[in-house]
């Protein structure tokens, strides 16, 4: 094993392959920075191209490279903006902008950018670990785990309504309901679409994600007639993002476990594991009042989780050929037109293509993380920018992402439509994040649940693995609830002696 | 004097003769792409089956257009075809720049009406279409003994949406072989399918991809039953064609035809077109250049990376044929496909008489 490493490392290090990989970095970080322009398209148009190189290792090093950062840089227009530069990065801006406004842009980027890089590395590393249990672990999940995993990460709304919890159920309702217009495969019928072929593939996320978060922060900012950021300020922050992450290094831990879990469970969808991540945070950790106000662990948590996830994406991909989502289908069918077969050769004769992949992963993200690092300055100034430099560009960029998702003109009706909800929840005090959440996991929920139901009645719900997960969510919800009135008994102490 | 100023002022008019005529001959030899860009339309989102025959298809297109011209590929996915036929059929100019890879989902998707269908296939300008070999039929080692035993428990079927061509022989195969079956669909994709597969979630799928096939015969988790195709695969010489196994019992008639309606020809597949409207010559050239390209010895090599060694190109005359006797299905056949599916729990779906 340690001579198909080192083989795998000097593949990956010989000059081509550097130079494909260092491309594959600045392209994917370009598509990550860049709103509405998702890695899949990014990836299907370089494919012709790719198909012609003969080295499976240059083709690792350039699309492994580029897929493996598209969620370092996307942490950019998520903080500084409030615009979700990939899908993976929505959870990031309900702490990282925040922290911009308050003046803290500088450390939030760094400590997103440094807690990809460690999440990058720990995906790798459960990669590399799971090597011997790859098979197993990727069957070990059928349709009813994955349900109640959906049920799991649904729950979370509670977790994510912060004050106002009526509100963020029905919220999470209206997502949920959200997530089921379209064409229904079960039943061939048309739910919510109004005869129009539009509809049929239901409401693309990254249209919920730009209107709900995007356009109503603009319209907040061209009121205040002000700057994104209260304070012009950068220095003192950069480093302590860096501080952040390694004195949170137990959460980092935690919220990249999940985000390589969500990763090698090929269905969850890869915009899920920011989530979980974030709502296992505001789920988990003392002082939670910061939450959603500008906390750095929030960022953490998201960032560490969606990098971790790449790595995770690859334990299916390699296993058995089976993608862990979109942009790993056209890695995929990259590597079987240079001759990678996925399945039990890469444990044997491709070993070293495998630890290529790892090597490349690691790589990577750590230029991916110094090209960021780098940018991070000179990019935090639109921060300090006055509202009518920064508005029109902004406006411009999401109406631009959102025709970028489906290059159709009712994609910006949609948007509109969506900017109008999302300036109404936040002027009304209605939570946003859990109406995102039930959109990411509505529809998952609805066909896992029918999957299981189906194929095994109701003995799905004796299945050891069911039972162990119901159990936790149990008592997940249990400790939250605790700890919520341990923490109301104690703010009522402190009041209470003052 | 006079015959001088008539020869010098007819030398001009000579000139610019000369120039039209040597403009218009040059013009005529230069050929129509040279210098443009096609705009390829792509009916279904990156990845998957009509992406890898489009791309494959728009490599090497350009390469026997006279003119070469440059090519940009465009992903239009959603409603399984049906915007990007709408937006083809509607939309876009008949002026041979923009053509469209299209699949058997958009035909099968206009058989089944409704009121979103603004298209209609058998008005397109075939260019030619690519067709991968049928499926075959993969049963799980374990779920073997419950197969043709209807005292035991159902072997479990599984697919995305219960229609799909292949399932009419599942269908057939429970109602005239007592195949003891039952189906579940609602699966996203073939990544969940395979996935279902492997874990014992399912018993039963059909896949084209004959290298998946071989994974799994290798690793012991299924065996192969049938093929829908005519005749036997070459790589899979030992496997059976569904009408070798009905044997004597096959159907005739009304039955039968219902079986073909909806299992569809197998050249039904992946097509290219261009819009209604566009001219003759340009659509010959496209044709001229897809027969061209298919018999690139890199597009065979590449072709059978993606579909295995049974996948063949098919020409525009027989797609349009293929196409116009799919689309024909007699209201009968249609009613006898719409009770089976309602007798074996399969969704029914909204049919156009």
């Amino acid at each position: 094993m340690i001579e198909a490493a080192m083989e795998g490392l000097a593949g990956v290090l010989q000059p081509e392959a550097l130079m494909f990989m260092c491309l594959g970095v600045l392209i994917g970080s370009l598509v990550g920075f860049l709103p509405g322009i998702g890695g899949p398209s990014t990836l299907a148009i370089m494919l012709p191209f790719v198909m012609t190189m003969k080295d499976p290792l240059l083709v690792i090093a350039l699309l492994v490279g580029m897929d493996a950062v598209g969620n370092t840089a996307s942490a950019f227009t998520s903080i500084l903006i409030s615009v979700p530069g990939s899908s993976g990065s929505q959870a990031t801006i309900l702490d990282g902008h925040p922290m911009a406004k308050n003046g803290e842009a500088a450390r939030a980027l760094s400590a997103s950018f440094v807690a990809s890089l460690l999440g990058g590395l720990f995906g790798a590393l459960v990669l590399f670990a799971s090597l011997p249990a790859l098979r197993p672990l990727v069957l070990s999940f059928s349709s009813p785990e994955f349900f109640i995993l959906t049920l799991w990460g649904i729950s979370m709304v509670g977790v994510l309504s912060g004050n106002a919890p009526i509100k963020g159920i029905l919220a999470g309702i209206l997502g949920v309901l959200i997530g089921t217009v379209g064409l229904d495969a079960k039943s061939g019928i048309e739910r919510f679409s109004f005869n129009v072929s539009y509809f049929w593939e239901g409401i693309d996320l990254v249209l919920v994600a730009l209107g709900i978060f995007g356009i109503p922060e603009v319209i907040d900012l061209a009121g205040r007639k002000g700057a994104i950021a209260k304070a012009e300020e950068f220095g003192r922050g950069y480093i302590q993002g860096i501080v952040d992450c390694f004195r949170h290094w137990w959460l980092l831990l935690r919220t990249s476990i999940i985000g390589a879990w969500v990763g090698f469970l090929p269905g969850l969808g890869s915009s899920v594991a920011d989530w979980f991540a974030y709502a296992h945070a505001v789920q988990t950790e003392k002082n939670r009042e910061r939450f959603g106000k500008g906390d750095v662990r929030g960022v953490i948590a998201s960032e560490g989780s969606n990098n971790a996830k790449e790595g995770g994406d690859y334990i299916p991909t390699l296993a058995f050929g089976i993608p862990g989502g979109t942009s790993t289908a056209l890695v995929l069918t990259a590597f079987v037109a240079v001759g990678i077969k996925p399945g039990p050769d890469m444990l044997t004769s491709q070993l070293n293509l495998t630890f290529a992949v790892i090597w490349t992963l690691v790589i990577a993200n750590i230029l991916a993380t110094a090209l960021c690092m780098i940018f991070a300055r000179p990019i935090t100034r639109v921060c300090f920018l006055p509202f009518y430099a920064v508005v029109p560009p902004i406006v411009a960029f999401i109406f631009i992402g959102a025709f970028a998702a489906n290059f159709h003109s009712y994609d910006l009706t949609a948007l509109m439509i969506f900017s109008l909800l999302g300036f109404f929840m936040r002027r009304y005090g209605w939570p946003r994040a859990p109406l995102v959440l039930g959109v990411v996991l509505g529809d998952k929920m609805e066909l896992y649940l029918w999957l299981s139901y189906t194929r095994y009645g109701l003995e799905w719900l004796a299945r050891p693995m069911v039972i162990a997960l119901i159990a936790l969510l149990l008592a997940s919800i249990a400790y939250s609830i605790l700890t919520g009135r341990k923490h109301r008994r104690d703010v009522e102490g402190s009041l209470a002696k003052a | 004097m006079r015959k001088k100023l008539l020869t010098s002022n007819l030398i001009p008019y000579f000139t610019v003769c000369l120039l039209a005529l040597t403009s218009s001959l040059f013009a005529a030899d230069q050929p129509f792409y040279e210098g443009k860009t096609i705009r390829f339309i792509i009916a279904s989102g990156p990845g998957g089956g009509t992406d890898t025959a489009g791309r494959l298809v728009a490599r090497f297109l350009p390469k026997y257009l006279p003119g070469n011209p440059k090519l940009i590929v465009q992903n239009m996915p959603g409603g399984g075809g049906t915007i990007a036929n709408n937006y083809f059929a509607n939309e876009v100019k008949p002026d041979g720049l923009t053509i469209m890879q299209d699949s058997s989902s958009g035909v099968a998707n206009f058989v089944r009406g409704g009121p979103t269908i603004k298209y209609d296939p058998r008005k397109l300008k075939l260019i030619g279409g690519v067709a991968r070999p049928g499926s075959l039929l993969l049963i799980r080692n374990d779920a073997q003994a419950r197969f043709t035993n209807r005292s035991a428990k159902p072997v479990v079927v599984g697919d995305t949406d219960g229609i799909r061509n292949w399932i009419a022989m599942t269908v057939w195969g429970a109602e005239y072989l007592g195949w003891n079956l039952r189906w579940i669909y609602g699966y996203p994709g073939s990544r969940e399918l395979q996935l279902a597969i492997r874990q014992g979630e399912i018993d039963m799928w059909a896949t084209q991809n004959a290298k998946l096939v071989n994974d799994l015969k290798r690793e012991g988790v299924a065996q192969v039953v049938v093929t829908e195709e005519d005749h036997r695969r070459e790589d899979f010489p030992d496997v059976p064609t569904f009408i070798e196994l009905l044997g004597a019992k096959k159907p005739t008639g009304l039955a039968w035809q219902a079986y073909v309606a909806w299992a569809g020809a197998p050249e039904l597949d992946k097509f290219l077109v261009a819009p209604e409207g566009t001219p003759d010559h340009l659509v010959k050239s496209l044709r001229d250049a897809f027969n061209k390209a298919m018999k690139d010895p890199e597009v065979d090599k590449e072709g059978d990376k993606f579909f295995g060694d049974g996948w063949k190109p098919i020409s525009a005359e027989k797609m349009e044929a293929v196409i116009r006797d799919h689309i024909a299905i007699p209201k009968e056949a249609k009613d006898l496909i719409t009770k089976m599916r309602q007798k074996y729990g399969l969704p029914v779906g909204e049919t156009k008489s």
